[in-house]
């Protein structure tokens, strides 16, 4: 009996004007989505080789290690396919730098090329089934009761010896079987359009997460059938139902995301960043002023010039044809500034985590007020089962600077810091005194430094003499860049199947299928004292 | 006869759920918006204020020697509106950084003070409410006007007396319109009172009429889906199968096509990428490198300020007008983009109706370009405050352009050093449009708002006339 009420409801939903316009408006939309972010995935992907291959020249042409600041470029992620999550607005780029964690990931994903058009929103396969999939939901089902109950066909059933459970499943039963079909046609829609682009390649675990994200929407519907459901066996007209059921669905879906949001904005304050600014740049003079300290203590090298000297931010520095004594003094420098430099980084990431987590706190608190809403509940669940949920971000941000560390403990291990590898390629054999290189710079016009500056003094410091001979070895590219093998490299994990999908994930699907279990027990409760006359 | 149908009409919805419903729905969004954006108001009306003392600081560090203030690099933010509680126009995600010097200015940038965790949601401004829930129940009340009258036999009943059936649609439509009035107006009231009750925001008369005349664009607006929900309930016969035609054609109009508006301007109006733009402005000045003999003998050398100093400020000019042509050239190609967005998704009332408001409120894309635009007049009067001040100083060589570094301009006298008022120097200051000339702005707007009008009331006019009633 339970088979032939569900039958008879597949049937009657799958004449209706609803279910054809349903399958219209999916088979227009979903392909056209899918399309367009498979063309953004191509275009995020170009980007990635671009970026890769710029890091990984920047890590294979590197003559000293203090210009070893590598650069991890992620990947851009497939499963954002469906599910954009935040990937759109946290970059992809991470460089490595001695003085600061990496707090932000930069790069194109995080600054559209074009900063104008962020007045539109952008929509994806998940946002087109939370909205259009909950709409059909609730159109399939907020008749089912008043629309048999008006028509009369109800007391009919009822005068039977048909149980009243059965009637209901039969109908929950047959609302499945309609949208069923719809929803199997988008998920296979896409998949062929996905399959059909060779750019994208999907590793098994993805195969198994896209399954898996079948079932949740077929989750999601239930929730919205079950609501459909309750709010029928509550009313007596059709008319009335539909209009509650839309009140409903313009809460969850609208309000309730954009309230979250808006609320949490205004009611949760967060760190002002240039504070952050202003933090950083404080320690950044503390650290300089401790630094200058320590290097007015050295004794001054006997001779400042240097014939090749290249410098730039975070300590990067690079020298050749200077004095011994000049090598020392910086090495010295060195073995006093980077391990600073690594501690004041703890220092500033005190900050940078302060700030972190009031942006972190302002998210939470917009995620429990957004939890109310079931499409919410669900567009979080496929973000992180897609992996462009916050949550795997900041997974991805722990790994680098996992990596940080890992390449900082190869310095220190190796004693690099305290060598002059650091930041000369030159050997330390090759290392001359002043009056050496006075000498063979000069061609043996003066024998001494001391000789040349009294000519030089007389002769508006000219360096004319010194310009006659020149010595091998006092150029950069004389030298073959580092043989980095031995570096640790940041691998991107592996992830298999339900990695990274925790309790929070768990929890959010066992939220969903508790919200559609009450919502069941309620419609049927109610529609067990439903005055069917 | 018109007065007692327009009765009966606001009557059955005063009383009916949807009216209840609806009613509460908006009046609470409408009071929870206007006590958001008082928060939000403060927070950023603060911000505003530490960033451009700051700016200003920075620039009364500058007046010592006259060519300190040329080599100054001024920030400038965008000012928070009172307005924005109307139209947000999606101001936490577009460019709120302006940096400029005398003679260059750059791309404006989004300092994202908004949390890159959240997802990108629209402020519950007036003109989200009115655009998706207002449009909808718009909807709601009007989807079973004719054939709900049909299904109870009160359309034949009607038409039955003398009373012709145009005289039936003008009823239902303005019983329709006033009665979503009701709801409308008093969310707006309750708004309006929760943000003039906070002391910090001061709405001036000026401010006052564009709130009129955002209240009056809504009403345009609202009136469009009330055609269309009596246009489409008098082609059907059943109130259910409206219902289900309305609800879709809304998503469409209101969900689906304004989301769609940012692929639609990727993929039709493709623009270099930023990267291509750099490169071009180094290709450009490198070729006015090679060519530097061309402004003169040793206008390119490293000391050509010795040597040769106007050819120098000829040479850098160029530099600085090359990058200047460059970097205006790509930002309209921004806004050509965004604007192709804009035109695509025209299909969409709710993108006409968010647009006009916008423009009168004076926020979103078109006042980032606007700032632009007065960027650039501000460096014009700035570099003429320069001039005037340049000539009273006898031993200045008088030439005005950017130097290449603090160096040259503190050694070189191109620009004269002495100590300058500060109280005289010219402010940045952001300037409103005026009433008028965003209404003219927005003439096309409300034109293509009219027509959406004519064309629904044209069309649930004829299919009337037609409509049998039995």
């Amino acid at each position: 009996m339970l088979w032939k009420i569900a039958k008879k409801e597949f049937l009657l939903n799958l004449v209706s004007a609803r279910f054809v316009i349903g399958f219209l408006l999916c088979l227009f939309l979903i392909p056209f989505t899918v399309m367009v972010n498979i063309d953004d995935y191509d275009s995020r992907m170009r980007v990635y080789r671009v970026d890769k291959a710029n890091a990984e020249n920047s890590f294979k042409y590197v003559r000293v290690y203090s210009y070893l600041r590598p650069e991890v470029v992620k990947p851009p992620e497939p499963l954002g396919i469906f599910c954009r999550g935040i990937s759109g607005n946290v970059g992809s780029r991470v460089k490595i730098w001695l003085g600061e964690k990496p707090l932000f990931a930069t790069g194109k994903a995080a600054i559209h090329d074009n900063p104008l058009l962020n007045s539109f929103f952008s929509i994806d396969f998940i946002d087109i089934i939370a909205i259009v999939m909950s709409l059909l939901a609730l159109i399939f089902t907020y008749d089912a009761c008043t629309r048999e109950k008006e028509e009369g066909t109800l007391k009919l059933q009822l005068s039977n010896s048909l149980s009243r459970h059965k009637i209901l499943l039969g109908k929950v039963l047959g609302v499945y079987l309609t949208i069923l079909p719809i929803v199997l046609f988008c998920y296979i829609l896409s998949t062929i359009l996905i399959l059909h682009s060779p750019n994208i390649s999907f590793s098994a675990g993805d195969w198994g997460r896209i399954i898996l994200l079948f079932f949740l929407s077929l989750l999601y519907f239930t929730v919205f059938i079950f609501i459909g459901l309750l709010i029928s066996t509550r009313l007596k007209s059709s008319i009335t139902s539909i209009i509650v059921c839309l009140f409903f669905w313009v809460f969850f879906v609208f309000i309730v995301p954009n309230l979250a949001v808006y609320m949490a904005e205004s009611l949760k304050k967060v760190q002002s960043y240039d504070n952050l600014q202003y933090g950083l740049q404080d320690l950044n003079k503390e650290f300089q002023n401790k630094c200058d300290e320590y290097y007015k203590k050295l004794e001054t090298p006997d001779w400042g010039m240097n014939w090749n000297h290249t410098w730039d931010t975070d300590g990067r520095r690079i020298l050749a044809g200077c004095t011994k004594s000049k090598m020392e003094h910086w090495r010295k420098k060195f073995v006093f500034s980077e391990p600073l430099r690594v501690d004041y980084a703890d220092k500033k990431w005190n900050l940078q985590k302060a700030y972190l987590d009031s942006l972190d706190q302002q998210r939470n608190f917009a995620e429990m007020i957004s939890l109310i809403s079931p499409s919410e509940m669900f567009r979080l669940v496929c973000a992180s089962l897609c992996r462009t949920d916050v949550a795997s971000h900041y997974r991805f941000m722990d790994r680098v600077r996992r990596y940080r560390d890992e390449l900082i403990d190869f310095l220190r291990d190796r004693n690099i810091f305290s060598s002059f590898i650091y930041f000369t390629p030159q050997p330390q054999e090759t290392f001359m005194s002043a009056d050496e290189i006075v000498r063979i710079r000069t061609g043996g016009e003066f024998n001494t430094l001391q000789e040349y500056n009294q000519w030089a003094k007389a002769h508006n410091w000219s360096l004319a003499p010194l310009r006659k001979v020149d010595i091998t070895g006092t150029t950069f590219g004389e030298y073959p860049f580092l043989d980095l093998s031995d570096v640790p490299v940041f691998r991107g994990k592996s992830e298999n199947l339900l990695a990274g999908l925790k309790q929070v994930f768990l929890k959010k699907v066992a939220g969903l299928i508790i919200v559609s279990v009450i919502f069941f027990y309620l419609s049927f409760l109610s529609f067990l004292r439903y005055d069917v006359r | 006869m018109i007065r007692n149908i327009i009765g009966k009409e606001i009557l059955k919805y005063l009383l009916s759920l949807r009216f209840m419903l609806s009613l509460l729905l908006i009046i609470s969004l409408f009071a929870t918006g206007g006590f958001m954006f008082v928060g939000k108001h403060r927070q950023e009306s603060n911000d505003y204020w530490r960033d451009t003392n700051r700016n200003l600081s920075s620039l009364r560090e500058h007046t010592n020697h006259l060519y300190e203030l040329v080599t100054c690099r001024q920030v400038v933010w965008r000012r928070p509106k009172p307005l924005s509680i109307c139209a947000e126009g999606f101001e936490n995600t577009l460019p709120d950084r302006f940096s400029f010097d005398p003679f260059t200015w750059d791309l404006p940038e989004v300092r994202s003070r908004s949390n890159f965790l959240l997802p990108h949601f629209s402020d519950i401004d007036w003109v989200f409410t009115i655009s998706l829930i207002v449009s909808f129940v718009a909807l709601l009340l009007t989807y079973d006007s004719i054939c709900g009258e049909k299904q109870t036999g009160t359309l034949r009943l009607m038409l039955a007396g003398s009373i012709p059936r145009h005289k039936v649609l003008l009823g239902k439509y303005i019983g329709a319109m006033l009665t979503i009035g009701i709801p409308l107006l008093s969310g707006l009231i309750i708004s309006l009172i929760v943000v003039v009750s906070y002391r910090a925001i001061n709405i001036d008369t000026g401010q006052w009429f564009k709130i009129l005349t955002i209240v009056l664009l809504s009403f345009l607006y609202l009136s469009i889906f009330i055609l269309s929900g009596i246009f489409i309930s008098s082609l059907s016969h059943k109130p259910a199968s409206s219902m289900v035609v309305l609800l879709l054609v809304w998503v469409g109009l209101v969900i689906l096509i304004p989301s769609f508006g940012r692929i639609i301007a990727g993929t039709f109006h493709k623009i270099p990428a930023r990267v291509d733009m750099e490169n071009r402005v180094s290709e450009a000045i490198k070729q006015i490198r090679e060519n530097s003999e061309k402004f003169g003998p040793g206008a390119g050398s490293w000391n050509s300020y010795n040597d040769n100093p106007p050819a120098a400020a000829k040479y850098y000019s160029a530099q600085v007008n090359a990058r200047n042509t460059i970097t205006d050239e790509y930002l309209q190609q921004m806004v050509g983009q965004a604007k192709t967005g804009r035109y695509f998704t025209c299909i969409s009332p709710a993108i006409i109706y968010q647009r006009a408001s916008e423009t009168i409120a004076g926020v979103g894309v078109y006042r980032v370009v606007d700032l632009c635009r007065q960027i650039k007049r501000y460096q014009e009067s700035f570099k003429e405050f320069v001039r005037s001040r340049d000539a009273e100083d006898p031993d200045s060589l008088h030439l005005l352009f950017q130097f290449p570094s603090d160096w040259v301009a503190e050694n070189w006298h191109a620009i004269s050093d002495e100590r300058v008022d500060f109280d005289h120097v010219p402010k940045f200051q952001e300037r409103d449009l005026a009433l008028g000339q965003s209404l003219k702005l927005t003439i096309w707007d409300i034109g293509l708002l009219a027509l959406f009008n004519l064309v629904f009331f044209a069309a649930s006019f004829i299919s009337f006339l037609r409509y049998d009633v039995r």
